[in-house]
């Protein structure tokens, strides 16, 4: 009965310490009324799965929105989907210029969830499907 | 399909629940938690019907079966709201049709045997062999939600979804 | 906490995690989701019975349920080792992990307790009874939580 009573408490306990992470760790999410562009250079590139991660350093420039500048933590989807969207592993590297537009994290820190990237030649590399209609909506056409 | 995406995702209903954080991952945790016992008690009657447990009257099998209801109920309203979230995600994506279709395939065959077969299984004495139309009924049953869940667990890498 | 860099940054992780077959990440979060259903939903089907839900079956015939525990535990533990390897060391850090890690080996040990002493048990008395109950309702509590914390790991990825 002792040995029984000892298992539960720690059952219990182990239940409770969870709801205080829980709780710290916020699922702070990201922004997903704002489009916000993005012009810099890749840090690091993480080509794999679940989710494409890669780094882009926006530096301060004339014309440069300032909300924009520092380094972000960028993250795109798996990388079976993203090849669907014309994405490859040699699509960007490191050093490599990038103009991508994507939402930023509600909280202020420094993630965005990648809406498209945007190629030299103009054409939009989109992280799950093409959606020009509904980007054009959000942005008033800009 | 993808302008009514684009209209569902700017209604106000689709923002405001999409826009509270705490909701999409709360929808998941009871997503899995409804597959869990909707496969655990359905399957114990799939097993059943295909001749598992003999000796067990499969009305005593049945008896679980309000909870993998509830399973379901759990997971088809987490499912709606994913929608009415994220509309775009799934709407486009041939894997989360078939999904709907083998949840469909799943729902038919458990009307077919409600309906059909129901009264003479429970007639059956516990020790019986089962009848070749109740053992498939059983196997296609739990086949049809393993491949939900096949579906589902794909969808952000065979489908668009996240 | 080398090693577990050394996991994380290893040849097989950038190959797996790298890889863009439909057979290689997809499948093994496929397969750990389906031992999941196994293991979960033998469980709760267990439990549930401890519980005096469907009281007309035989509590004795639920040790046959257990094979499917095993199974879906088997299927996640060789599953987990490989998806564990490519995020050695952020996961070995993130308390969230031990949290599920730890639920999942007290739920299994509550249901071993529960099938010794009252499921493999002839004529289990009274109290026995009780307790058991007690076990059931902490397993299927320690279930939620490894399945919320295990979905909560996809948030706190570094």
């Amino acid at each position: 009965m002792r040995r029984l009573l000892i298992v539960l408490g720690l059952g219990v306990a182990l239940a409770a310490t969870a709801v205080p992470v829980f709780a710290h760790h916020s699922f702070a999410m990201f922004d997903m009324e704002k489009n916000v562009t993005y012009s810099g250079v890749v840090k690091d590139w993480k080509w794999q799965n679940p989710h494409v991660h890669f780094t882009v350093l926006v530096k301060p420039a004339a014309g440069m929105d300032p909300q924009t500048v520092g380094t972000w933590d960028v993250e795109g989807g798996s990388i079976n989907i993203m090849t669907r969207q014309g994405w490859t592993r040699a699509s960007y590297k490191t050093g490599d210029p990038i103009q991508l537009v994507g939402h930023p994290m509600k909280d202020g820190s420094k993630g965005i969830s990648l809406f498209y990237a945007i190629r030299p030649d103009g054409t939009r590399l989109y992280h799950d499907i093409a959606r020009p209609k509904d980007d054009i909506k959000k942005d008033g056409g800009k | 399909m993808t302008d009514f995406s684009a209209w569902l995702e700017s209604t106000a209903v689709s923002k405001s629940l999409f826009g509270l954080s705490w909701l999409w991952p709360t929808c998941e945790s009871l997503h899995f938690l409804g597959l869990c016992v909707l496969i655990g008690g359905a399957g114990l009657l799939d097993l059943r019907l295909m001749g598992f447990f003999r000796g067990v009257a499969i009305r005593d099998v049945k008896a679980f079966m309000p909870w993998a209801i509830a399973g379901f109920f759990t997971n088809l309203t987490t499912g709606v709201l994913f929608l009415i979230m994220q509309p775009h995600l799934y709407l486009s994506s041939v894997v989360w049709w078939c999904k709907i279709a083998f949840i469909g395939l799943a729902g038919l065959n458990a009307m077919f045997f409600e309906t059909r077969l129901s009264k003479s299984a429970l007639a059956l004495a516990p020790d019986a062999e089962m009848p070749r139309s109740l053992q498939l009924v059983g196997a296609l049953s739990l086949f049809s939600w393993f491949a939900v869940l096949y579906c589902g667990r794909m969808l952000p890498y065979l489908g668009t979804g996240n | 906490m080398a090693f577990f860099r050394s996991l994380q940054d290893s040849d097989f992780t950038n190959w797996f995690l790298g890889s863009d077959s439909i057979w290689t990440y997809p499948t093994v979060l496929t397969l750990h989701t389906i031992g999941m259903a196994i293991l979960v939903g033998a469980s709760i089907v267990v439990h549930l019975r401890v519980l005096e839900v469907g009281r007309g079956f035989p509590i004795e015939r639920l040790r046959a349920l257990y094979k499917f525990i095993w199974a879906g535990f088997a299927i996640n533990l060789a599953s987990g080792v490989v998806l564990f390897i490519t995020e050695a060391a952020d996961r070995a850090v993130d308390p969230v992990f031990y949290i599920k890690l730890g639920s999942i080996f007290l739920a299994l040990w509550l249901g071993v307790l529960v099938k010794r002493r009252l499921i493999d048990r002839a004529d289990p008395p009274r109290a026995t009874i009780t307790t058991s109950r007690i076990l059931s309702v902490s397993s299927l509590g320690l279930w939620t939580v490894a399945i919320v914390a295990g979905r909560l790991m996809a948030y706190l990825k570094k």
